[in-house]
C-alpha cells in the first residue's frame, strides 16, 4: 500500500473528497483498484459514508423483509433477501462490488493476475471471526473445497477452477482451466468461513462481517448484533439489525408508519405512490438493471418458437409505455436488450415501436393471424401479471388471444425449467457482468429452442477473454442479435425500493437491486 | 363416560388416518417441487440439472408416491416426523416454535368473541324488538358478512397508522415482553373474533328465547321472583352451556380464519407456517402441521362433547 | 330436524307458498331485492355496465365521477364495470360449488343414512376426515394440486362443503326412516329409491335450500380469502374478491377502490344470509338457529 493510496484514503474518510473524486486521483497516482482494495476493503457504501461512526455503534435498528431465508449456511442459500440480510452482513467475501460495479477487496487485499489463468490473492491480516478464531487463507481453501464438494449451485461459480492452494496465511493461488472473464463476479458471493464453525453452520453462521448473528426464527424475524471489532473503520453503523418478516408490502408500510419498524427492504414500486408526501417517511427509488422479462421460446408454442417474424410481430404489441406507467409508476427504464443500461457492455438497440395494427398485418403474412397463446405468471409478483395484462390489451387489438395463467412461485419454476410453457415472464436481478445473465438466461435456450450459432459462439468467447475491447465488442454483437432474434423480449428495467424513517442514513442500494446496512446508522 | 370417550377415540383414528392420505396425496399432486423451490434462479442453468436431480433424491422425492407413504407412516411410527425440506430443522420443532402464538390468538378471539356476546347476546333476547336488539342484530348481520381480511386490515388503517393506538403487526412472545404482548393481540383477536362473536350472539339470543318462554321460567316468574333473577340465575345457566359448546366446536373455523388473519397481522403461527410451508412444497413440514392441527382440533371437540355431557346430563343417555 | 312436526296446515301448503305467500316480511323482500340486482348484473352484465371491464386506458386511479361511477383502478378499468361483471363470476362459483357439494353431499347423505351399518360408518368418517382439519387449509391444498384457475375454486368450494349437505340430508334419512309413511309404503313393496326420491328428498329439501343460500355465503367469503392469498381467478377476469385484495395497495391513493368491491361481498354475503334465515324462519320456524 502506497503512501498516496493511504493520504487519499483519510481524505476521503474525512469527507475532503468524495467516491469519484478518489477514484479520479487514484488513477491519477496510478493506483489500481485492488491496491484501493487495500484500505477501502468494504462495498461502495463504505466510500459514500461520511458518517464515522462513534468506535462503539448505538442504534437499533427493525426492518421488514419481504421473505425469510431457506437456510443460514452461506454456501447454501441462493435468496437475493439472504444476500441482504445475512451474507453481506455477517458474512465477508474476497471481493465486493464497488459502486460502479468495478472490483474492491474485502478479505483479499489486493490480486494479480502473472497470467491470464491465474489470480494470486493477498490477504487481509489481523482479521477474526466473530468467535474470536484468526482469517487465514486456509480458509479460503476450505470455503472453496466445501462449497465445490455440498455440490450446490454455487459450485457452479468454481467449476472453471483448476486448483488453488495457500503459499502462506495471507496468500492464496488460483489457477483456472479456461480463461474466465467474471471469475471476480462469482467470488462476490462466495462467504470465507472457517472449518470450525462449518459443522454448526447451519444454526449460527459466524462470519468475520460487520454484524454478528444472534438468533433466527423461521417466518418471523432473524437478528443481528454488532461486530465491534470490525475491520472496516466507521462499520457497523448499528448496535443491532433485526429483520420481521412482513410479507405484504402493505403491511410493511403500516408497520413502518406505526414506528414498529424503521425501514423496509423492498417495495414494489407500484406502492410507492401510497407513501409519497408522507414526511415519516423515506422514499429511495434507486434505477437498478434488474430486468423483467417475456421468455418467448417455449416448447408448446410451434409457431412462436419458430419464427422470429411473429416473435417481432408479438413484441410490437406490447405497450412499455403503459407498462412503465402502471406497473413501474412511471419508473424504470424501458429498453430491449438484456444488459443493464448503466453497464459498460450496454448497448441502445432500437426495438419495436407499438404498433398493433403493423403487427395484425405481419402476423397474417406469417399466416399466424389470430394467434392463440398463454403466458405464466407468479402469484405475489404484480409486475408479472401487469404487464400481462398491458400485453393481452395490445395483442387482442392485433387479433391475438393471451391467456394468463398466474401460478405459485414453485409451479412456476418447474415449467420454467422444463420450458413447459408458451411465453413465460421472469425477473432477472441486477447483474454485473453480463455473462452473469447469458449463462443463466441464454444458454438454456441455446440448448432447446434457440438455434443461433452466432450467438452462441458470441456468447461463449465474450467470457473467454479478458480484453474489455473485445468482450465490449462481442457483447454488442450479442445484443443486437438478441433484439433482432427475440429469443426473449427484454420489458424493462426495474427500479428498487427501499423505505425507512427520517433518521435512518447511510441505507445503500446498489444498481444490482442489493441493499447494504454494514454503514446504516439511525437517531441524529 | 369413560366408554363414550373411548368410541370417540376409536372413531378418530380411522379419520387422521384419512387426513394423513388425504395431505400426502394432495401435496403430491401440487405441480412444483421442493427442489427447484431450494435452487431459485439458478434451477435453469443447464449446469445446475444434475445438481437439481442429486437434490430431489436427497430429498426422497424421486420413488413412488405409495413407497413415500409408508416410508412416511413407519418413520412416524417410529416418533420421527421428519426434517423440514427447506431449512432441515426438525418440523415438530417447527411447528411447536408457533403454535404458542396461534393458540393465544385463538384464546385472544375467543374471549373478545364470548365477553362481546354473551352479555349483547343476553340483552338483545331480553330487549327483544328494542333499538338494543336491532342494534345487536344488526352487529351480527355485519360481522357475519365481512371478509376478515378487509376488516383487519381496515382496523390497521383505524387504529395504528391514523390513531397511532395500536402496534400494526408482529408478534411478541408473552415471556418477553407480557404488555407488548396482550397490545399486538388486540387487533388481530378482534378481527379473529368478530365472526365467532356475531355467530354466538345470533345463537344465544335465539337460545336465550326460547329459554326464557320455557315452562320453569314461567313458573319462576309466576313465583315472583325479581326478573334480573330470572335471566341470570335461571334462564342464563341453562342458554349459556349449548352456547359454550358451540363456542368449542367452532375453533376449527376460528383456526381456519388464523390461516389468512396471521398473515394480514403478520402474526407469526402455525397457519401462516402451514401455507408458506404448501407455497414451499416443503412437504413433511405440511403433513406434521396438518396432522398436528387435525389431532388437536378433534381433542378439543372431544373435549367440548365431553363437557357437554358432564354439564348436561340428559345428553348422556343419548 | 324435526319438519314432521310441523302444523297440519303447513304441511300441506306447497313449498312455493311457504316461501313467498302469507305476510312479507321486509328484511326478506330487501335481501331479495339486492340477491335480483346482483342476479341481474350476472344476467345481463353488458347491459348494466358502462364500460368494457377489461379495456385498458390512461385514467388510471380515478376517483367517482360522471364517466366512471366508482372510479377506475390501477389499470384504468371501470371500477363499476369490473363490479357488475364481476357479479356472474361470484354466482358461478358460489352456485356451482354448491351444486357440486350438493351433488356429492345429498347422495352420500342419502345412502349412509338409508343403508346405515358399515357403509354409513364409511361415508361419515370421510365427511369427517373433511371436517378434521381447518376448510381454507384444505381449499389451498386443492388450488396448489390444480393451480389457481375459476374450476379449481369451484371444485374446492364444492369439495370442502360435502359434508354440510351429506349430514344434513343423512340425519333427515335417519329421522324419517322411522316415520310411518315410510314404514307404510316400504311394506307396500317401494323400492328403496323410489322412497329416496318420493318422500325423504321432499321432505329435506326445505332444510337443503336454507343449507343452499348459506353455504353460497360462505363460498364468496372462501373465494375472497383465497384471492387474498393470491390464489383466486386468473387476470384479467374481474372478480369482487380479487379487486378487493387489488384495492388494499392504494388505501391512500384511492381510498375509494376498496369499497365497490368491498360492499358488494359484504350485501351479497348479507343478503344470502338474511335471505336463508328468512327461509328457514318459513320453512323451519323450529330448528334452532345456527
Amino acid at each position: 500500500m502506497t503512501e498516496t493510496a493511504r493520504t487519499l484514503m483519510q481524505d476521503l474518510f474525512a469527507g475532503r473528497i468524495d467516491r469519484r473524486e478518489l477514484l479520479t486521483r487514484a488513477a491519477a497516482a496510478g493506483i489500481g483498484v485492488s491496491a484501493l482494495g487495500a484500505l477501502a476493503v468494504a462495498p461502495w457504501k463504505a466510500f459514500s459514508a461520511s458518517a464515522q461512526g462513534s468506535p462503539v455503534p448505538t442504534g437499533d435498528l427493525v426492518v421488514a423483509a419481504n421473505g425469510d431465508v431457506d437456510t443460514l449456511d452461506p454456501h447454501v442459500s441462493t435468496k437475493l433477501l439472504y444476500g441482504d440480510m445475512i451474507r453481506r452482513p455477517v458474512f465477508d467475501c474476497l471481493v465486493a462490488y464497488a459502486e460502479d460495479l468495478t472490483y474492491v477487496g474485502v478479505l483479499a487485499d489486493s490480486w494479480e493476475n502473472p497470467d491470464e489463468k491465474t489470480y494470486v490473492f493477498k490477504l487481509k491480516s489481523g482479521v477474526t471471526y466473530h468467535d474470536g478464531t484468526p482469517f487465514t487463507a486456509a480458509d479460503v481453501e476450505f470455503s472453496f473445497k466445501r462449497i465445490v464438494e455440498l455440490d450446490t449451485v454455487w459450485s457452479t461459480r468454481l467449476a472453471n477452477v483448476d486448483s488453488y492452494e495457500a503459499t502462506d496465511d495471507t496468500t492464496i493461488t488460483v489457477k483456472l482451466k479456461d480463461v474466465q472473464a467474471d471469475f471476480l463476479d462469482g467470488l462476490t458471493q462466495i462467504a470465507i468461513i472457517s472449518e470450525a464453525i462449518a459443522a454448526d453452520i447451519e444454526n449460527t453462521p459466524v462470519g468475520t462481517g460487520a454484524f454478528k448473528f444472534v438468533e433466527w426464527v423461521p417466518n418471523d424475524h432473524i437478528s443481528l448484533e454488532a461486530n465491534t471489532s470490525y475491520f472496516v473503520p466507521g462499520e457497523p453503523g448499528l448496535a443491532t439489525l433485526r429483520f420481521n418478516i412482513l410479507l405484504e408490502p402493505q403491511v410493511a408500510i403500516t408497520n413502518l408508519k406505526s414506528g414498529d419498524v424503521q425501514g423496509v427492504l423492498t417495495i414494489p414500486v407500484s406502492q410507492v405512490a401510497a407513501v409519497e408526501g408522507d414526511d415519516s417517511i423515506t422514499v429511495l427509488n434507486v434505477p437498478t438493471s434488474s430486468i423483467s422479462i417475456f421468455e418467448m421460446l417455449g416448447k408448446n408454442n410451434e409457431t412462436i418458437r419458430s419464427n422470429a417474424r411473429v416473435r417481432q410481430a408479438l413484441a410490437m404489441c406490447l405497450d412499455k409505455n403503459a407498462v412503465q406507467q402502471v406497473v413501474y409508476a412511471g419508473s424504470g427504464f424501458p429498453k430491449w436488450t438484456f444488459v443493464g443500461a448503466s453497464s459498460w457492455a450496454y448497448v441502445d438497440v432500437p426495438g419495436y415501436d407499438y404498433d398493433p395494427a403493423g403487427a395484425k398485418a405481419i402476423l397474417e403474412e406469417e399466416g399466424a393471424a389470430g394467434l392463440e397463446f398463454t403466458v405464466l405468471c407468479i402469484t405475489g409478483y404484480p409486475e408479472s401479471d401487469g404487464a400481462a395484462t398491458i400485453w393481452q390489451a395490445g395483442l387482442a387489438e392485433a387479433g391475438v388471444t393471451l391467456n394468463i395463467e398466474v401460478m405459485e412461485l414453485s409451479v412456476w419454476g418447474e415449467n420454467y425449467r422444463s420450458h413447459n410453457y408458451d411465453v413465460i415472464w421472469n425477473v432477472f436481478p441486477g447483474f454485473a457482468d453480463p455473462n452473469y445473465f447469458v449463462s443463466l438466461g441464454l444458454t438454456p435456450h441455446f440448448k432447446d429452442g434457440w438455434t443461433n450459432e452466432e450467438a452462441q459462439a458470441l456468447a461463449t468467447s465474450a467470457n473467454q477473454t479478458l480484453d474489455m475491447d473485445i468482450r465490449k465488442e462481442q457483447y454488442g454483437q450479442l445484443q443486437e442479435i438478441f433484439v433482432q432474434d427475440l429469443p426473449i423480449m427484454v420489458i424493462q428495467e426495474a427500479p428498487k425500493v427501499s423505505l425507512t424513517a427520517p433518521d435512518v442514513a447511510n441505507w445503500g442500494i446498489n444498481s444490482l437491486s442489493w441493499v447494504f446496512l454494514n454503514d446504516v446508522t439511525i437517531g441524529a | 363416560m369413560a366408554r363414550f370417550a373411548a368410541s370417540r377415540i376409536l372413531q378418530a383414528i380411522p379419520t387422521v388416518i384419512l387426513v394423513s392420505m388425504l395431505v400426502f396425496g394432495l401435496m403430491r399432486m401440487a405441480p412444483g417441487d421442493p427442489a427447484t423451490m431450494q435452487m431459485g434462479t439458478e434451477a435453469a442453468n443447464p449446469a445446475n440439472f444434475a445438481k437439481l436431480e442429486a437434490l430431489r433424491e436427497e430429498m426422497g422425492l424421486t420413488k413412488p408416491i405409495p413407497i413415500q407413504y409408508l416410508r412416511w407412516i413407519e418413520d412416524l411410527a417410529g416418533g420421527d416426523f421428519g426434517d423440514s425440506l427447506r431449512n432441515k430443522k426438525p418440523t415438530v420443532d417447527l411447528f411447536l416454535q408457533k403454535l404458542p402464538a396461534t393458540l393465544e390468538l385463538l384464546l385472544g378471539s375467543m374471549f373478545f368473541a364470548l365477553a362481546l356476546s354473551i352479555p349483547l347476546g343476553v340483552l338483545s333476547a331480553v330487549k327483544r324488538g328494542t333499538l338494543v336488539d336491532r342494534a345487536a342484530m344488526g352487529f351480527v348481520s355485519a360481522g357475519l358478512a365481512i371478509p376478515g381480511f378487509w376488516l383487519g386490515l381496515t382496523l390497521i388503517l383505524i387504529f395504528s397508522v391514523r390513531l397511532q393506538w395500536l402496534p400494526a403487526s408482529g408478534y411478541v412472545p408473552f415471556r418477553e415482553d407480557p404488555a407488548e404482548n396482550i397490545r399486538r393481540l388486540i387487533l388481530p383477536a378482534i378481527t379473529l373474533g368478530t365472526y365467532l362473536a356475531a355467530a354466538l350472539m345470533r345463537f344465544l339470543r335465539s337460545d336465550m328465547i326460547q329459554v326464557l318462554s320455557a315452562d320453569y321460567i314461567r313458573t319462576a316468574r309466576a313465583k315472583g321472583l325479581r326478573e334480573k333473577s330470572v335471566i341470570f340465575r335461571h334462564a342464563m345457566k341453562n342458554a349459556l352451556i349449548p352456547v359454550l359448546t358451540v363456542a368449542g366446536l367452532e375453533i376449527g373455523a376460528l383456526l381456519g380464519g388464523a390461516v389468512i388473519i396471521e398473515q394480514v397481522f403478520g402474526w407469526s403461527g402455525v397457519g401462516w407456517l402451514t401455507v408458506q410451508a404448501i407455497f414451499d412444497r416443503d412437504y413433511p413440514l405440511v403433513q406434521t402441521s396438518v396432522l398436528f392441527i387435525t389431532v388437536g382440533l378433534i381433542v378439543v371437540n372431544l373435549l367440548t362433547d365431553l363437557a357437554y355431557g358432564l354439564l348436561n346430563p340428559r345428553m348422556r343417555v343419548s | 330436524m324435526a319438519t314432521a312436526d310441523l302444523p297440519a296446515q303447513e304441511q300441506k301448503r306447497s313449498l312455493t307458498w311457504r316461501i313467498f305467500g302469507g305476510k312479507a316480511d321486509p328484511i326478506l323482500i330487501a335481501s331479495a331485492l339486492v340477491l335480483l340486482l346482483f342476479l341481474l348484473w350476472a344476467l345481463l352484465p353488458g347491459f348494466f355496465s358502462t364500460h368494457n371491464p377489461n379495456k385498458i386506458g390512461p385514467d388510471l386511479l380515478q376517483p367517482p365521477s360522471r364517466a366512471y361511477l366508482f372510479g377506475t383502478d390501477e389499470y384504468g378499468r371501470d371500477i363499476y364495470s369490473r363490479v357488475v361483471h364481476g357479479a356472474r363470476i361470484e354466482f358461478v362459483i358460489s352456485g356451482l360449488g354448491v351444486l357440486v357439494a350438493m351433488l356429492i353431499g345429498i347422495p352420500v347423505g342419502l345412502v349412509a343414512g338409508y343403508r346405515g351399518g358399515w357403509v354409513d360408518s364409511v361415508l361419515m368418517r370421510l365427511q369427517d376426515a373433511l371436517l378434521a382439519f381447518p376448510s381454507i387449509l384444505f381449499a389451498i391444498l386443492i388450488v396448489a394440486a390444480r393451480g389457481a384457475s375459476q374450476q379449481s375454486i369451484i371444485l374446492t368450494v364444492g369439495i370442502i362443503f360435502i359434508p354440510r349437505f351429506a349430514r344434513l340430508v343423512r340425519a333427515s334419512v335417519l329421522a324419517l326412516k322411522e316415520e310411518d309413511f315410510v314404514t307404510a309404503s316400504r311394506a307396500m313393496g317401494a323400492s328403496g329409491s323410489r322412497l329416496l326420491w318420493r318422500h325423504i328428498l321432499p321432505n329435506a329439501m326445505p332444510a337443503i335450500l336454507v343449507q343452499i343460500t348459506l353455504t353460497m355465503a360462505v363460498a364468496v367469503l372462501v373465494e375472497a380469502g383465497l384471492s387474498y392469498l393470491g390464489l383466486g381467478v386468473q387476470p384479467p377476469t374481474a372478480t369482487w374478491g380479487t379487486m378487493l385484495k387489488a384495492a388494499q395497495s392504494y388505501p391512500q391513493q384511492a381510498p375509494w377502490y376498496v369499497l365497490a368491491p368491498g360492499i358488494c361481498i359484504f350485501l351479497l354475503v348479507l343478503s344470502l344470509n338474511t335471505f336463508g334465515d328468512g327461509l328457514r324462519d318459513r320453512l323451519d320456524p323450529r330448528v334452532r338457529r345456527l
